[in-house]
């Protein structure tokens, strides 16, 4: 805080003024490259054909079922992290017992392992010739080159991300605060609700929106348990993959275009709830120095 | 409604955190749990809410006779005020105080205006109704133990406890708020338990207090009898600042080198080593020549305050002695720094080694 004030009404000297527009002028070349012009370039590339194609891409069957089948896995998976999320980070933040180490490594298992290798492990564990392969086809359950298999997978890829907001958050609450419900008669569900979530809840939908993003956007897993059953197992970053080796340059960059929407929503929610969470978090160090 | 534990212990892994302890606490006291830092203070006081458990083994938890040993904490029904106040951050004032009413079960729920009522009543009675709307952080140190403790005492319980209430609180703050606990307690028929590491607190304000020392109670009483009558040399140590002095018990009488100094009671064993602790108040200082004295050099003398403190230093062993004297007597003595005196000693605590004879 300081060191930004002193550097803003510091009188800057020749030399390092010029150092300062080399720099801005760095930054500006290097955004514009990476993502102006990529941003740019999506656009353009789908309104090529005029507003009225670029429009009809989307209502083909293919890209409608995409559509809903995207978001029918981020239904799925986002609901299942919160709980996962909340309950893995609640055992981690409030309570001791042995493996926790263990548990937190695990946690951060499928942002470390390749997206590609995680799908894999389903086909391993529930293809026709995986594991519990003939079993499944036994019972006549379909997982692998399936919906199961795609909510399965974006499951794993997206579990750290809640989880891994809510830790570090939930250690420096502390306990105190459910200890004193409790003593004050609340029973273990009542200070759950009454307590620990509205203490976390922008870090909650922070996670949230982080784990929705990549739920929507996840590629690499989901193209390996997939199968890509036009119309019935693309998402629509597959789709996306698709239309673009067909050679449908305007349909790949129209639903392109959707995923960056999305993208930009993302960024504005995140930004919004960012800044309340840090308000929080600032009242919260606030409270703790001064107590 | 009176407290009992009975040989509770408590282990973190390898360290004891208690040791067989065993308290009483009648009804309508106001009882401190005294001991240095690490003592096991918390970990008693929290065994007794609930908010812990002692290890298998121990004796029973009675709250007026019954054991509650096996209840979980929101059954036991106790007030309990945290270290550092652990209001919650997301509700204001009224909620906080309202949350243990609130979370009642719909029979004895009161309704919203009789809750509204008890709230703002005890609002008043911390003069803290101007607050009500505003949260935990924009309210100074004092202002949020004061709400701590109303929140405790919202749903009305037999039992306060009370984790260190002062401890982050500055002197006069916490001078303050003490003895208002103080009247607080005798208004209301309850029996509090609070925990602290300062003497000075306890025994101003307890009717009782228990010596924690390492997860033991090395002693237990008024604060007369603790501060009078030490059990050993850890209590007469951590009750107020303390000089020793080495010497040897002869016709019940204590020498030190070829003086012979003040009695001690009677029935003493004649004893060739014993340790005498002697308060600074209870060090006489003369400037007549005496034989059965110890013959001192004045170092440092500070008299702010309503008391002078002398800082002397032993010409036989060269060990300092502290000594307060009223500013009375400082006066009439007229002592100055460097110059000769002689001391004598009352009230000796005498131990040997760590026991007392
Ligand atoms: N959950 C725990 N796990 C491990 N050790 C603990 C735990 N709680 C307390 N202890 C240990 O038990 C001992 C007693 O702790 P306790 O909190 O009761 O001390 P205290 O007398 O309240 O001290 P203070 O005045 O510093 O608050 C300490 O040495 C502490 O390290
Ligand atoms: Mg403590």
């Amino acid at each position: 805080m300081k060191i930004t004030k002193y550097y803003k009404h510091a009188k800057t000297s020749g030399q390092s003024r010029l150092a300062k527009w080399i720099l801005v002028t760095i930054a500006i070349l290097f955004l514009g490259l990476f993502l102006l012009l990529p941003l740019i370039a999506v656009f353009t590339e789908a309104l090529r054909n005029g507003i009225r194609a670029y429009v009809a891409s989307f209502t083909t069957p293919d890209t409608i079922s995409a559509i809903r089948l995207t978001l029918i896995t981020t239904a799925i998976a986002v609901p299942l992290n919160l709980v996962f999320g909340v309950a893995a980070a609640w055992a981690i933040a409030k309570f001791d017992f042995r493996g926790k180490g263990i548990l937190i490594t695990l946690i951060d298992l499928p942002f470390a392992v390749s997206p590609v290798v995680s799908g894999l492990i389903f086909i391993l564990l529930f293809g026709l010739h995986g594991w519990f392969g003939p079993w499944l086809t036994e019972h006549n359950i379909k997982i692998v080159f399936a919906i199961p298999g795609i909510v399965l997978a974006t499951t794993f890829i997206t579990f750290p991300f809640i989880a891994r907001e809510l830790i570090p958050l939930m250690q420096s609450q502390g306990t105190e605060e459910e200890q004193a419900a409790l003593v004050l008669g609340a029973g273990g569900w009542r200070t759950f609700f009454r307590i620990t979530l509205p203490n976390i809840k922008w870090g909650l939908l922070y996670g949230v929106i982080l784990c929705s993003a990549r739920a929507i956007g996840e590629f690499g897993a989901v193209s390996v348990v997939s199968g890509h059953i036009r119309g019935q197992t693309n998402t629509l970053p597959l789709h996306i993959e698709i239309l673009y080796n067909e050679y449908d340059f305007v349909g790949a960059f129209s639903v392109a275009s959707l995923l960056t929407m999305f993208a930009f929503v993302t960024l504005l929610i995140k930004s919004i709830v960012e800044w309340k969470f840090s308000k929080d978090l600032q009242e919260y160090s606030n409270d703790s120095n001064r107590s | 409604m009176s407290i009992e534990v009975r040989n509770i212990s408590r282990m973190f892994g390898t360290f004891a955190a208690l040791r067989n302890v065993s308290l009483k606490i009648p009804s309508g006291e106001l009882v401190a749990l005294l001991g240095p830092s690490g003592s096991g203070k918390t970990t008693l006081l929290r065994i007794i809410a609930g908010l812990d458990f002692a290890d298998p083994g121990s004796g029973p938890i009675l709250f007026h006779e019954d054991d509650v040993s096996n209840h979980d904490v929101g059954e036991r029904q106790v007030g309990f005020v945290f270290q550092h106040y652990s209001l919650f951050r997301h509700m204001n004032i009224f909620e906080n105080v309202a949350f243990g009413l609130n979370v009642r079960p719909r029979k004895s729920r009161p309704d919203k205006n009789d809750l509204k009522e008890r709230v703002l009543k005890l609002l008043k009675l911390v003069q803290l109704e101007r607050v009500a709307q505003l949260y935990p952080s924009q309210l100074s140190g004092g202002q949020r133990q004061r709400v701590a403790l109303i929140r405790a005492l919202a749903v009305e319980p037999k039992i306060l406890l009370l984790d260190e209430p002062f401890g982050a609180l500055d002197a006069k703050v916490r001078k303050e708020l003490r003895q208002w606990l103080r009247r607080l307690h005798d208004e209301m028929s309850i029996t509090s338990v609070f925990v602290t590491h300062d003497q000075e607190e306890a025994l101003e304000v307890a009717d009782r207090i228990a010596v924690l020392n390492a997860g033991r109670i090395e002693q237990e009483g008024t604060p007369e009898e603790v501060y009078d009558n030490p059990a050993n040399p850890f209590v007469c140590d951590f009750l107020g600042s303390v000089n020793l002095f080495h010497c040897r018990v002869h016709n019940d009488r204590l020498h030190i080198g070829e003086s012979e100094l003040t009695e001690v009671s009677p029935g003493h064993t004649e004893h060739s080593s014993v340790v005498a602790y002697v308060r600074p108040h209870d060090i006489e200082i003369s400037r007549t020549p005496h034989k059965d004295a110890i013959q001192s050099r004045v170092v440092h003398i500070s008299t702010a305050g309503p008391i002078a403190k002398i800082q002397l230093i032993r010409l036989d062993t060269n060990e300092m002695v502290d000594a307060e004297i009223t500013r009375q007597h400082y006066k009439q003595l007229q002592l100055r720094s460097g110059e000769l005196v002689f001391i004598n000693l009352h009230n000796p605590r005498v131990f040997v080694h760590d026991y007392v004879i």
